[in-house]
Formats: structure tokens, C-alpha cells, sequence
């Protein structure tokens, strides 16, 4: 990649809509990248027309896949297994009856990949390993980066994609953490236009060094808005925004679809741009906002803290367990200078400074938890762990 | 009476475990709440309530249905298998 700023990255400051995606031009292959929540769906569509699906989302991703007028699949790709990636397969594989499947090819526990299994089997769906091949999805060409066969986690035997056009590239990842990049870097990667980011903006799924050889021009975020794991990590972030022309998230864009040419041009879609018009949008210092909880005080509670010089509005903003129980301030909710509010986590009558989440037991664990606030953009703006 | 109902561990993250029940239903659970040394793919045995209110401090690790179910996916997976082609592809 030259560097040069394509001249459809300018165009994607003002080609966002909110409709189903406009039609495929001639010549050209179309990425999206489902708006699905908390997980990955990632739609290939040829410039002949032929469809694959890389993922299917925790549950199956009818909406969506019907947004982009989506009938029958060529192909569908697990990545990996985890539910995130697979639990909308059985639901896929059902309604849009691909002729060809492919997966890492490691067994998983759970009744959502065996359900998966179950189908497969008793259907006539082309079965393909992720060996190092390439697939012809029309003219464009689908190179399978074949998965370590030994891994300490199912996110680093994720299967990898380069979608080729030609100048135009995209390379998909699953959730491979550094352990897994590193081997995909020693199969040997080019530069690409595309980058997912893998493990859906994780800290653990980028590094300098993938970054310095794929170096994507956009990088795009699968994730869910207040998701439960803090994704995507603001480390992460700073490395993709220093890397990249322009940083794409389906919690903020929606539905991300990217057209590219075999020049290597391309053109970007959202389904909402990034801060709706009238959107109140706060910039914060670092550290500007703290949380801390205490769990084993006989009134539970937890303290939100403003270091900042000046009134800050948090109407909106939502706070957070490791396991969603969650507690969303009141849209005049402020809290002033250098000081804190405090969330109780029972019943009780808020007052401005003393909040009450109304829950009918214990929200912070003892043993161990963490507390996560995400502003009105789904931005993480405090966290605490212990 | 209570009854006892297996859940399969899909990751951890964040010393948070995502747990998969047989009708694939999805629930977050602390590690802390669970058996030690917990890892992805470990099948759990969990008493439930009549309210179907997990017992996550009495859930203990079934290691035969964790290896049942292993071997019922790899044989899947090989029969699969046969399926392939082999080489590059044309869809």
C-alpha cells in the first residue's frame, strides 16, 4: 500500500444510509459487516453475485441478513466456535442453505455447536477444512489461512481470510489473539485495504507488528454497544487510529458495508453515522471519571468520581457488573467538580448525589468482579477491576 | 425438588465465564462462583431449583459428559471431513 488516501475514504464522510445497502455496482465486491450485537457476521458478496457468510452472531442475524436482501449462500465460515461467532449457524444453515461450510475443525462442547454438527450432518452441505487453499467465491478469491493445531484457547485456532479483488484487500481474523497473528504472520500476509479487527477490538487481538505489515487503511470494529467486555479496549483503539485512515464500529456506525474495485478504490456505507445529529457527546480527559465499588460493606454501593474541574453530565451513562447487572443514571443526572456520586445497589429514593439501582440482592461479588461505566456513545469512560 | 442440569463453559474472559445450557441458552457467571481452575470446553453439573435458579456454588465439573461430547464432535468432524473435495475450490 502506497499510503495514499484513496479517494474513497473521502467519499465516506457523507455515504452513510440509513436504508437497505444501495445497489452493487458492476465490477465491485461488497463487505458488510453486520450490525449483530456482541459478535461477528461478515457478508461477502461478489461482484457476480454470490454470497458468503463468514459468521453468524449469537442468534440468527434475520434482520440483518434480510437489510442486505440476502436469499441463498454459497458459503458459510465459522471462524471458530464460540457462541458469539456460531450462535446463529444452526439458524443460517436452516433458512439460507448453503452449498459449502467451512470451520477450524475443533470440537467444542456446547449444545450450540453440536446442534450445529447435528445439522450439518444430516444435510448434503459441502464440508471444507481450513487447510491453506484458496476458494473462488465468482472473481473473487477467498485465500483460507489454515489455524495453529494447537492452541491454549478456541480464539487462537480462529480460521483467517484474505478476500482478495484484485488491488482491493480484506483480511479477516475471528477473535485470534498475538499468539495466533504472529502465525499467521509467518504464513505471510500482504498489505491489506480491510482489517477487522480481530477479537472485536480486544487489546489482545493487535500488535505494532500486525499492524506494520497489514497496514490497513480501515479498520473495522465488530462489537455490541455496552458490551459486557469492555470491547473495544481504548489501547487497542489508539493503536488501529494511529495505523489506519479511519476506524469503523458497527456498536456506533451499525451496519458497515465497504464496496471495493479491483484498483484497490473503495467506498464506505454506515448504517448511522457515528454521533447521531443532537447527540450530547462529552469529551473527557483520561482518568478523567473513576469507579470503585465495595462489595463487602454492609450497604453496598458504588462510587462514581469526577476529577475534572468542571460539572460533568452523565444522564444516560451506564453502569455495570461483570454480568449485566447494570444500573443507567437519569437523563438530568450530573455530578460536579471534584467530587462523586455514590450507586447504591438496593432500593431507595434518588436524590442527585445518591442513586439506587433497586436491586433485590447483592450486585458486586465478593470474590471478585468489575465495574464498567459507557457513556451515551458506548464509549467505556471508567472501569474498575478487583 | 431440585434437579441438576448441565452447562458448558464457551470461554472465560475477565475472570467471567460464558456457560451454554442444553438448550442453548446463555449465562455469565463469575469464575469466583464456579470450580477452581475452570477452563473452556468443561462441562458442568449444576443443581437447579424449582424456580430454575442455578446453584452455581454446588456446581462441580462432569468430566465424562465434557469427554463425551468431545468425542461425539471429533467423530462428526471426521466423518465431515470425507466430505471435502481437498484443494482450492470453486463455489
Amino acid at each position: 500500500m502506497t499510503g495514499a488516501w484513496r479517494a474513497g475514504v473521502l467519499l465516506a464522510a457523507v455515504a452513510w444510509a440509513c436504508s437497505a445497502a444501495s445497489p452493487l455496482q458492476v465490477g465491485q465486491v461488497e463487505l458488510t459487516f453486520l450490525d449483530v450485537g456482541q459478535g461477528d457476521a461478515i457478508l461477502i458478496r461478489s461482484p457476480e453475485g454470490n454470497l458468503a457468510l463468514v459468521d453468524a452472531g449469537r442468534a440468527f442475524p434475520a434482520e440483518a441478513l434480510q437489510r442486505h436482501g440476502v436469499g441463498d449462500l454459497d458459503l458459510v465460515v465459522a471462524t471458530h466456535p464460540h457462541a458469539d461467532h456460531i450462535g446463529g449457524m444452526a439458524g443460517v444453515l436452516r433458512a439460507l442453505t448453503p452449498r459449502f461450510y467451512l470451520d477450524n475443525g475443533v470440537p467444542h462442547t456446547t449444545s450450540t455447536y453440536a446442534f450445529v454438527m447435528a445439522y450439518l450432518q444430516q444435510s448434503d452441505i459441502t464440508y471444507l477444512q481450513a487447510t491453506d487453499r484458496s476458494l473462488a467465491l465468482g472473481s473473487v478469491t477467498l485465500r483460507i489461512l489454515s489455524p495453529p493445531a494447537q492452541a491454549e484457547s478456541l480464539n487462537d485456532q480462529s480460521v483467517g481470510i484474505v478476500v482478495e479483488y484484485g488491488e482491493f484487500r480484506a483480511l479477516l481474523t475471528g477473535d485470534a489473539e498475538t499468539t495466533e497473528l504472529e502465525h499467521f504472520l509467518r504464513l505471510g500476509l500482504p498489505d491489506v485495504t480491510v482489517l477487522k479487527a480481530s477479537h472485536h477490538g480486544a487489546r489482545d487481538g493487535v500488535s505494532p507488528e500486525w499492524l506494520a505489515t497489514t497496514r490497513p487503511e480501515i479498520v473495522v470494529v465488530s462489537c455490541g454497544r455496552e458490551n459486557a467486555y469492555g470491547h473495544p479496549d481504548a489501547e487497542a483503539l489508539e493503536l488501529y487510529q494511529a495505523a489506519a485512515q479511519a476506524v469503523y464500529r458497527t456498536d456506533l456506525h451499525s451496519d458497515v458495508t465497504i464496496r471495493g474495485a479491483r484498483d484497490g478504490s473503495f467506498r464506505i456505507e454506515t448504517g448511522r453515522p457515528a454521533a447521531s445529529a443532537g447527540e450530547r457527546t462529552v469529551r473527557l480527559a483520561p482518568g478523567q471519571v473513576s469507579v470503585w465499588v465495595a462489595p463487602e460493606d454492609p450497604v453496598e454501593r458504588a462510587v462514581v468520581r469526577n476529577h475534572g474541574a468542571e460539572s460533568l453530565a452523565v444522564g444516560g451513562w451506564v453502569l455495570c457488573d461483570a454480568v449485566r447487572h447494570c444500573f443507567r443514571f437519569p437523563d438530568t443526572a450530573t455530578i460536579p467538580p471534584d467530587d462523586s456520586v455514590i450507586v447504591f445497589s438496593g432500593a431507595g429514593t434518588s436524590d442527585g448525589r445518591r442513586y439506587y439501582m433497586g436491586a433485590p440482592q447483592p450486585v458486586w461479588n465478593d470474590g471478585g468482579d468489575w465495574a464498567i461505566i459507557w457513556d451515551t456513545r458506548g464509549q467505556v469512560v471508567a472501569r474498575y477491576e478487583y | 425438588m431440585s434437579t441438576e442440569q448441565h452447562y458448558a463453559v464457551d470461554r472465560i474472559r475477565h475472570r467471567t465465564a460464558l456457560l451454554v445450557d442444553d438448550e442453548q441458552r446463555q449465562t455469565l457467571v463469575p469464575t469466583s462462583r464456579l470450580p477452581r481452575d475452570l477452563a473452556e470446553g468443561q462441562v458442568l453439573l449444576v443443581p437447579v431449583d424449582e424456580a430454575g435458579t442455578a446453584d452455581w456454588g454446588r456446581a462441580r465439573i462432569d468430566e465424562a459428559e465434557g469427554e463425551r461430547r468431545r468425542v461425539q464432535a471429533e467423530q462428526a468432524i471426521e466423518e465431515l471431513k470425507r466430505r471435502d473435495p481437498g484443494g482450492d475450490v470453486e463455489l
